[in-house]
């Protein structure tokens, strides 16, 4: 029954027919990177368990995150986090039913861009700087 | 989850507010003993702040995330799937919390 009416049904506009935003962007980066972080909290725990039970895989962990593969990795997670933090910052403004105007909202959209990269960067350079690595 | 629309919104920002200075702490603190040899990256986290804070990053963070999770199902699943991703959702979750919470006790009372 539901699917017969569906078929008659218009559709309502999809991806492909937007014009590109920043405000977009922002609110597709934020569900990406919300998904990478449920992945990397994956990781995160592997790092926990390894320090608690096995010297080992501790060791093993610690040689990759210095390696180019396991930077990147590192990395993509310290940005997605800051990105997703920061935006999440924008989200709750929002709830309070103030910045929604759109040349606020863009605005906004740009400082979280370019904020999670700078908080980003510095928190691995300060962590990578530690290491002697 | 029918009929369960407010009560995640409120936990979705409830969770989301702590984890604003649980992240940040997290970001300086975890990144900075990633490359640490064992007994220091140990150490660290045996301190009972550190402790505290990373049981309560994880245990929060986990159930923010079944949350942002369950959107993500309900907006592209919508076959018999459904059921058993926010079932494995909810497991991940769960197993994520129990072993991290059982990480924490052991480093911090284990010495």
């Amino acid at each position: 029954m539901a699917d017969h009416a569906q078929g008659a049904r218009p559709l309502s506009p999809h991806l492909q027919i937007w014009r590109f935003t920043v405000t977009m962007a922002a609110s597709i980066t934020h569900r990406g990177t919300g998904a990478v972080l449920y992945g990397g909290s994956l990781l995160l725990a592997l790092w926990v368990l390894s320090l608690a039970f096995s010297p080992s895989l501790f060791a093993g962990v610690s040689g990759f995150v210095t390696s180019p593969v396991g930077f990147i990795i590192v990395a993509g997670y310290v940005w997605s986090l800051s990105f997703h933090l920061m935006n999440g910052l924008r989200h709750l403004y929002w709830d309070s039913g103030r910045g929604l105007a759109v040349p606020t909202a863009t605005k906004t959209a740009w400082a979280v861009y370019i904020g999670s990269v700078v908080l980003a960067a510095i928190i691995l350079w300060a962590g990578y700087a530690g290491m002697g690595a | 989850m029918a009929h369960k629309g407010t009560s995640s919104f409120i936990m979705q920002r409830f969770t989301a507010a702590l984890l604003i200075p649980l992240g940040l702490w997290f970001l300086v603190g975890v990144v900075s003993h990633l490359g640490a040899d064992y007994d220091a990256a140990r150490a660290w986290l045996a301190k009972p702040l550190n402790g505290i804070l990373m049981a309560l990053f994880i245990a929060i963070g986990a159930w923010h995330m079944r949350i942002g999770m369950a959107e993500i199902i309900a907006d592209y699943i919508h076959s018999g799937l459904k059921g058993v991703l926010d079932i494995l959702n909810w497991l991940v979750c769960l197993a994520l919390i129990a072993g991290a919470a059982f990480a924490v006790y052991t480093v911090t009372f284990a010495g």
